[in-house]
């Protein structure tokens, strides 16, 4: 069931447009990234779809209620900032309980949904506390409870990792997560870090230039792409540019400078049509016999990573990143190299003109 | 450096600490028991009264006008809206005992508003605005204070994040709800800190009822009492009662500063857009704003009119105009030898304020003598004791030495203008101080460059800003000093400016006029050093301390 649609959200600053005919679909209980390069339209959204921004065409509904004029405070939305945004002059307990308190509910009442959902962030010792005294991670955990315990519609998340270091923010990410799943709430999530989108999102929506270019779940994105622009932004990619040689049964052969490829493809091309083939350093590995999709490469570059070895290969002129597994553990730095990936993991896109 | 650092503690301990420890060594031998004595005296009790409330009710009229005027500039969608924060810091240029010169022809008996109103018919009788003085006095503190109220506050609004705002109306809270419950109670230390400052200013302000004639305050018993100092304990009294008044409302307000600092918080400056609020509010504030405008700078209009006017007397403008004072600033002789000492003086005071202030932070954030921190207790320390209490002081310890005012008053008045600006010159070139990392110096250090070298080709470029505005400031607000330039100098030879402005407001003849002309000129050097600093430092809040 649809929980929130955003349709056809335009919105332009100074004749610029920050939204362009924008669209999304957020299911019930579902958590929904909106993730985008910085300037891609993500925040605006995210604030149109708080009421902090008017759009200047389009509309917001959540479940059947037209929301688009409705002020913020009539929305029934909340929002985690990116700056936490806590009131210091208001302790832990009473920032989380501010929005209670507009709503009227009795003390009791207030008190108990308070240090239940403090519990559920681990902070309810914390209670008395100012939000000076804690730190950006536990600042971040009320701002999320402040946002929670009104019991939102919609809960809306703008970059709310990003100002915590590494290791807080896979903590907090994991625990944002499971109280979501936990509570059922529909979330939406802006963030610019397609690794936190990709962990965190059941779906997500890829922004660039006030467009949403691509929504599906993560896996699909990454291994499925259906535009170039969605393969590169998530990962790395090879791109080896190529002519169609026939195409067939969802398979095509491409010609390229490093030979023959197979690749699926989800329509079929036109014989002799341009196109980029796109895959992933880590779909690369190292054969010993030369068959289907294989290639020889002259070895650039080894880097242990440790969970990886990147190698900097070179076949023909064009050069290739691979990501392989670190069982080819001491693998020669130099020399050459068979290499192969399985057409499934290939994707042909159209050459844009 | 040690040297400079003991140098420096020296200047302090002798100027600054000892005078005050001797005052309150000395009234503990003179003054405690006659206390009883000196508030059994029905004119003593008055005064008291009359400054406290004075003081009191200039606060709360100052919150009353700046509160709405903060918010409303801070956060409301207004047409002109930058023109309007910045409109406000006018009132500051003159000190009000120079625009009360202007307001005596506005509001007194055959003012300009009673010669209107009786004109149009409205009464009958002139009003007496002025009363005894004492609402003259109220009328001009309240309208030149209340921009410190404003100016402080309107800091604290500016540091208010969009978030936390936006979050308050996110989960639910009205305009009005986040008003009261958000947006004030996080306005609260800039509030109380222009607050403070507009109290201490106005139990302390000695040059508006001198103007006026009104001695029942405190600091005109104070000023009147330094004739027979050693005769007459009342000033004693007074003084220590002022200062520990003073004292006491500075820790306070320190420590709720610091009890409700959100220093810690962890924070990243938004952008905040200013709301869109219906017509009516729009209109209620620009009406607001307009009003409160021309009333502010009618004062100093009316300093500016009297200084071109040949005549005016008995008519609601002047009746015929001359730049007769103008010339006569350069040639009458009080004039003349005021405009030049000050000059002088607070030129002096300039670049001695800045040199120590630039020695303090080089000190505190370049080296690492033990104990330099204690300097920076020696710079507040001034704002904490008020002028006029610094000025007796002065006379009580140095009379009858080689630095007797009475003989050479020159010395301690510098003295006594570095140290009350030396807390705004001296932090807003530490702060520039704070903002250079270290590691920019030692990369520098490090590229073989000498300490000299790096600290004329890294440093200096990065505090040049900070430096010309802490001269300026030192500067121009020397020049408006008031209660150290009348307690201290008395020889007509050595009178600053505001001395001077004071003996010729008094006088019957043009005095008034040619006092006018030296305040229009006063108040164009405070405008454009205003200006420069607003420029230099690109910061609002800098002519906190007038």
């Amino acid at each position: 069931m649809i929980k929130l649609s955003a349709l056809n959200i335009t919105k332009k600053y100074d004749r610029a447009y920050v939204l362009n005919n924008v669209s999304v679909y957020v299911e019930e209980s579902q958590f929904f990234a909106l993730l985008g390069p910085s300037g891609s339209g993500k925040t605006t959204l995210l604030r149109i779809i708080a009421g902090f921004l008017k759009p200047d065409s389009g509309k917001i509904i959540i479940g059947n209620r037209d929301i688009t004029y409705l002020p913020p405070n009539k929305r029934n939305t909340a929002m985690v900032f990116q700056n936490f945004s806590l009131w210091p002059h208001m302790n832990v307990f009473e920032n989380v309980a501010f929005g209670l308190r507009l709503r009227k509910i009795p003390n009791k009442t207030i008190k108990e949904r308070v240090y239940k959902i403090l519990s559920m962030v681990h902070l309810a010792d914390y209670a008395e506390k100012k939000p000076q005294q804690l730190s950006g991670g536990q600042q971040q955990r009320v701002a999320l409870a402040r946002a929670l315990v009104i019991e939102p519609e919609i809960l809306l998340l703008d970059e709310p990792l990003s100002n915590l270091d590494a290791h807080l923010r896979d903590e907090l990410r994991q625990e944002i997560r499971t109280l979501q799943k936990n509570l059922g709430i529909t979330t939406i999530y802006v963030t610019h870090d397609q690794r936190e989108a990709m962990l965190i999102a059941d779906v997500i929506a890829i922004m660039m230039n006030g467009n949403i270019i691509e929504t599906d779940s993560p896996d699909v994105l990454y291994q499925e792409p259906g535009c170039i622009e969605t393969a590169r932004f998530l990962g790395e990619l090879n791109e080896v540019e190529g002519v169609v040689l026939n195409s067939e049964n969802n398979f095509c052969m491409i010609k390229t400078s490093i030979g023959t490829l197979k690749a699926k493809v989800s329509s079929n091309f036109a014989k002799g049509e341009d196109v980029i083939v796109g895959f992933r350093p880590e779909f690369l590995y190292i054969v010993s016999e030369k068959t289907e999709n294989t290639f020889v490469c002259e070895i650039v570059s080894i880097e242990y990573v440790g969970s990886t070895i990147n190698a900097i290969l070179q076949s023909n002129d064009q050069i290739l990143r691979a990501a392989f597994s670190p069982l080819y553990f001491k693998m020669p730095e130099k020399g050459k190299l068979l290499v192969s990936v399985d057409p499934e993991h290939i994707i042909a896109f159209r050459k844009k003109k | 450096m040690t040297g400079l650092f003991l140098l420096l503690l020296i200047f302090f301990l002798l100027f600054s600490v000892y005078p005050i420890v001797f005052l309150f060594w000395k009234s503990t031998n003179v003054s405690i028991h006659l206390f009883p004595i000196v508030w059994s005296n029905i004119a003593v009790r008055h005064s008291f009264i009359n400054s406290i409330s004075l003081a009191l009710f200039v606060t709360i009229a100052a919150s009353v006008i700046a509160i709405p005027l903060a918010l409303m500039t801070g956060f409301i969608k207004i047409p002109g809206r930058n023109f309007w924060k910045k409109a406000f810091l006018l009132p500051l240029i003159a000190p009000p005992f120079v625009s009360a010169i202007g307001m005596r022809q506005i509001l007194s008996r055959f003012g300009s508003v009673n010669l209107l109103l009786m004109k149009a018919g409205v009464i009958e009788q002139p009003i007496n605005f002025l009363g005894a003085g004492l609402t003259g006095i109220f009328i001009l503190q309240v309208l030149h204070l209340y921009p410190i109220i404003y100016l402080n506050m309107s800091a604290s609004l500016e540091n208010i994040e969009a978030s936390c705002i936006e979050s308050a109306e996110n989960i639910g809270a009205s305009f009005w709800q986040t008003l009261r419950k958000i947006i004030l109670p996080m306005s609260l230390p800039g509030y109380f800190a222009g607050a403070f400052l507009v109290f201490i200013w106005s139990l302390t302000d000695l040059g508006t009822p001198l103007v006026f004639d009104y001695s029942d305050l405190i600091p005109v018993s104070i000023f009147q009492s330094l004739t027979d100092i050693y005769s007459n304990p009342g000033g004693y009294v007074l003084v220590i009662f002022v200062c520990i008044i003073a004292i006491i409302l500075f820790f306070s307000t320190q420590y709720f500063l610091e009890k409700i600092s959100y220093v810690g918080i962890v924070r990243y400056k938004t952008t905040k857009e200013p709301l869109s609020v219906g017509k009516p509010l729009r209109a209620i504030s620009l009406i607001y704003l307009g009003i409160l405008l021309f009333i502010s700078i009618l004062p100093h209009a009316a300093v500016i009119l009297n200084s071109f006017s040949e005549k005016w007397f008995l008519t609601v403008l002047p009746e015929r105009w001359t730049l007769h004072y103008y010339r006569e600033v350069f040639h009458h002789p009080i004039a003349k030898i005021s405009l030049i000492n000050s000059t002088l003086y607070s030129g002096i005071a300039g670049i001695i304020t800045t040199i120590i202030s630039l020695a303090i932070g080089f000190i505190i954030y370049r080296t690492q003598i033990k104990g330099r921190q204690i300097l920076e207790s020696f710079v507040i320390f001034p704002m904490a004791i008020p002028g006029i209490v610094f000025a007796f002081a002065f006379v009580l310890v140095f009379s009858e030495t080689i630095l007797d005012p009475r003989n050479f008053p020159v010395f301690l008045l510098v003295i006594a203008y570095v140290l009350r600006r030396m807390p705004f010159s001296a932090r807003s070139i530490m702060a520039n101080f704070q903002q250079i990392d270290i590691s920019c110096e030692e990369a520098c250090l490090n590229l073989g460059a000498s300490r000299w070298t790096t600290f004329r080709k890294i440093t200096m470029p990065v505090l040049k800003n900070g430096i010309v505005a802490g001269f300026i400031f030192a500067f121009a607000f020397s020049m408006m000093e008031v209660s150290s330039s009348l307690i201290l100098v008395s020889k007509q030879q050595y009178f600053p400016i505001a001395k001077g402005i004071y003996q010729l407001a008094g006088r019957v003849t043009d005095g008034p006029y040619i006092a006018s002309a030296l305040g229009v000129l006063g108040m164009i050097v405070s405008f454009i050093a205003l200006m420069m600093i607003y420029k230099l430092t690109g910061q609002e809040n800098v002519s906190i301390s007038v």
